[in-house]
């Protein structure tokens, strides 16, 4: 399956990903690495700093979002209805092709 | 504290895996905490127990620690004290596990995000001045009170609006909760810290301001607003985390940088690589070591961990493990690729990690371009304190005066 990025410099992207995988793997994997913050806490959904925005013709097919996701985004001022953090979105082959942007560096 | 080597050890633990060590009191510890946790990292198995202190797991290599800092299904952050201190005084949202922990976390980290950082660090930079100045025309000092202490820690006093006159009796608390104590004057420290911020927080009642606790007050959990007990809780939190961890971390990067000449003038001459000399030495001389307790037994690399065991994740020796970082004992600024886990990683991962960085970076580069080149006295001795957050005491420096 593939994942569609637009980095914070604009380039656009597609990566190969794996069902199973978390969409920040994925990312990271597929050469974005300026998903993984310095100050990340290594995907545990508890720094807020993986944080993407889904385009809206993806987002009724993402997986749900936990609380302790929905916790953590809030506090991000730049949060959106898109928001997502990508340490905790999995993904599966339903989502191939998939369009994501990553949010400003915070 | 239990300081008996004899003690049996428990039967789920497997010989092969005992080994002796006293994070207090290792005599090789408190010579140098770094080099002794490398050659502890390289002679011991990686997951071994030790019977000292109430008996406890040590895990010195960086999968390992990562492993179990990321599994807070089995591992629990209740009780983070070797030996146990069975505490009822409760550390938010440090002693939180997830899926709680997260509503508390935010709520703090709303504050001491990046935007407050940089728009702190014009009076990062006036602080570090003012601390230069009180010291520059003697050519010497204890680097480890008056400025590795006292810049971070006068900074984070100021944003938690508690007055400066009162930065020795505090410093006095953290560094005695932080040494070899017995559990009951643990316990009595802590309570004295708790109604300090008892304190603060009825003066901030009745006289809001800007700091940090004035701001947990308006802030919510899960839509819910704090109570004043929880932002006790956090309050205890930061006086701990706020009054010793940086200025142990700064010593430490002042220690190795007065021991180089050739980086002084190379940083001196191009500052731009200051974060990286700042992550260096986070990665060689970390300070905090990470403890949690098993809540469901877990065999992990051969060993059995059994529900109540105490595991010390020993955070400033993942930075050191040679299956990490290539050639780990050597400091190079210009590594391409650099690990540690000096804030930890999972769901503690250290919330003022940005500040920290924020505050050695400026420290430097201020510092640098008054007192270019500094170096220890032949004399000078090095005082050590090695246990769960460990630091230099002392740091003697000197440097040729008639300096701007």
């Amino acid at each position: 399956m593939r994942v569609n990025v637009t980095l914070r410099s604009g380039e656009q992207r597609t990566v190969e990903a794996r069902a199973g995988q978390s969409l920040k793997a994925a990312l990271m994997e597929g050469g974005a690495e300026e998903i993984n913050a310095l100050t990340s806490c290594g995907g545990c959904c508890s720094c807020g700093t993986c944080h993407v925005y889904i385009d809206e013709r993806d987002v009724a097919r993402m997986p749900a979002m936990s609380s302790q996701e929905d916790d953590l985004l809030y506090v991000r001022d730049d949060r959106r209805t898109n928001s997502r953090l990508a340490c905790s979105v999995p993904l599966s082959e339903s989502m191939d092709g998939m369009r994501v942007t990553i949010a400003p560096e915070w | 504290m239990a300081l008996d080597a004899s003690t049996e050890h428990p039967k789920h633990v497997k010989a092969e895996q005992v080994f002796d060590l006293d994070i207090f009191l290792d005599e090789d510890l408190l010579k140098d905490p770094h080099k002794g946790y490398r050659a502890i990292q390289q002679k011991a198995p990686d997951i071994f127990y030790t019977c000292r202190n109430g008996g406890h797991w040590v895990v010195t290599r960086f999968d390992v620690m990562a492993s179990i800092l990321r599994d807070a299904e089995h591992f629990s952050s209740k009780e983070l004290t070797i030996p146990k201190s069975n505490s009822d005084n409760v550390m938010l949202p440090l002693n939180l596990d997830p899926p709680e922990h997260a509503g508390y976390r935010a709520a703090l980290m709303k504050h001491v995000n990046r935007k407050f950082v940089d728009s702190l660090e014009p009076k990062l930079r006036s602080r570090a001045n003012e601390l230069i100045d009180e010291v520059i025309a003697a050519g010497q000092c204890d680097f480890s009170e008056r400025l590795g202490a006292a810049f971070p820690v006068s900074v984070f006093m100021d944003f938690m609006g508690m007055p400066r006159e009162r930065f020795a009796e505090f410093r006095e608390i953290v560094r005695e909760y932080f040494g070899p104590i017995t559990n009951a004057r643990y316990i009595e420290l802590q309570n004295i810290i708790i109604s300090v911020i008892r304190e603060m927080i009825a003066d901030r009642r009745a006289q809001p301001g800007d700091d940090l606790l004035s701001k947990l007050m308006e802030e919510s959990v899960r839509g819910r607003p704090l109570t004043d007990a929880e932002i006790e809780s956090y309050g205890f939190l930061l006086f701990l985390g706020g009054l010793d961890t940086v200025a142990n971390a700064l010593t430490f990067a002042f220690r190795h940088l007065a021991e180089d000449g050739a980086l002084q003038a190379r940083l001196a001459a191009d500052p731009s690589h200051i974060p990286a000399f700042v992550e260096e030495s986070l990665r060689c001389f970390g300070v905090v070591h990470q403890t949690r307790i098993v809540k469901k037994d877990i065999e992990i690399g051969g060993a059995y961990m059994r529900e109540g065991d105490m595991v010390s994740c020993a955070l400033p020796a993942a930075g050191l493990d040679d299956r990490k970082n290539e050639d780990p004992e050597r400091f190079d600024i210009d590594r391409p690729r650099r690990e540690h886990i000096a804030f930890s990683t999972g769901a503690h991962t250290c919330i003022g990690n940005v500040l920290a960085r924020a505050e050695m970076r400026v420290f430097t580069e201020e510092w640098l371009k008054r007192i270019p080149s500094f170096c220890i006295p032949s004399n000078g001795k090095l005082v050590w304190r090695a246990g769960q957050v460990m630091s230099l005491q002392s740091l003697p420096l000197q440097w040729a005066t008639g300096g701007k």
